[in-house]
């Protein structure tokens, strides 16, 4: 597992613990301190990441928090498929 | 005016503020209690970490067991925040006694402490997305959880702030304090002590201050109450098998609690 500090401009700071082979998640938690309503989705965003190559995660959380009706405040679905980049860059 | 109920200053632990702030929210939610406001101080010194921190991340768990200070993890996000000598207010509310969206919400509900300070001649401000400043520097931190339609919203207000010790306890990222506008906490957080030097703060006094403050801020009116005998009960079940769980406390399981 790789850690991934990552500051989001005008937003909060996601600290991630990533496992990435051959540019697909293998395992995931999204650590920060940021705010989800519910709070409960982020087992279910961790959950669902599993197995996405990192350039669908964007769209994937897009989505996934407009069918659900979940709001992120802190960072938006680009900023963390940036902050799982940042970490290959 | 709406009638909403006033729990006053409750001194305790960690785990059983964070007890108490659900079991009023779970209540309201039920519609067993009014909305209701109140205020609590941390006995011993307590650090909260938002509900999608990583403790081991976040804080030096040897040296916090070392100065006797308490660990819990909240039921709403945000950062950690180390509580020593604050003032706390939680405040639950129906949803739809206000029909603000998040952000609009916070901002809301902060008039409140807005309206306490500015009564003390400070010139506070909100800040977005959860900050309150006083002279460009924040003096009070706030989160918000939302569950059965009920908000339970809860902050600070500093009345002094031991930076040394603050930081000899939380890992702070260096990335986060670059991306601050400004690098030093000292610089960026203030307390009513750096505002008063002179003045020593009674709890009793604040809480009156405040008290009006919401009352101004909410239209409300506030009539002091006591914890019912279901949130009585309902504290003690979250305080045992909840807030002083490692299941919780660690964030662990993905088992939803």
């Amino acid at each position: 597992m790789k850690n991934i500090d990552y500051k989001v401009e005008d937003g909060k700071l996601l600290r991630i613990q990533v496992d990435i082979r051959d540019n697909i998640i293998k395992d995931i938690k999204i650590y920060g301190d940021f705010f989800i309503y519910p709070e409960t989705a982020i087992f279910e965003i961790e959950r669902l990441l599993i197995d996405k190559n990192l350039n669908v995660v964007a769209n994937f959380l897009d989505n996934f928090i407009k069918k659900e009706n979940i709001k992120i405040i802190g960072f938006s679905p680009k900023d963390l498929q940036k902050a799982l980049n940042y970490n290959i860059l | 005016m709406k009638n909403w109920r006033l729990i006053k200053i409750i001194e305790d632990s960690g785990a059983k503020q964070m007890a108490i702030d659900e079991a009023i929210l779970l209540s309201r939610a039920k519609g067993l209690v009014p909305n209701t406001l109140r205020f609590f101080t941390w006995k011993p010194s307590a650090i909260t970490l938002g509900f999608f921190q990583d403790l081991n991340q976040e804080v030096n768990t040897a040296k916090a067991k070392d100065m006797k200070v308490d660990l819990v993890r909240r039921y709403s996000g945000g950062g950690a925040i180390f509580h020593q000598d604050e003032l706390t207010y939680s405040l639950v509310i129906l949803e739809k006694d206000i029909r603000k969206n998040i952000i609009d919400s916070y901002k809301y509900l902060c008039q409140g402490v807005i309206y306490g300070l500015n009564s003390l001649g400070l010139k506070a401000e909100f800040k977005p997305i959860n900050d309150i400043l006083v002279n460009g520097k924040k003096i009070s931190g706030n989160a918000q959880t939302r569950k059965n339609g009920v908000i339970l919203q809860h902050g600070t207000i500093l009345l002094s702030v031991d930076v040394e010790k603050m930081f000899s306890l939380l890992q702070v990222s260096d990335e986060k304090i670059k991306g601050k506008l400004i690098a030093n906490v000292k610089e960026r957080v203030t307390s009513l002590k750096n505002e008063f030097p002179e003045k020593t703060w009674k709890l009793d006094e604040l809480q009156e201050i405040f008290k009006l403050g919401f009352s101004k801020a909410l239209d409300i009116n506030l009539n002091t109450g006591d914890l019912i005998k279901e949130e009585k009960y309902l504290i003690q079940e979250l305080y045992l098998n909840k807030y002083l769980s490692e299941d919780w406390n660690y964030r662990q399981t993905y088992k939803s609690l």
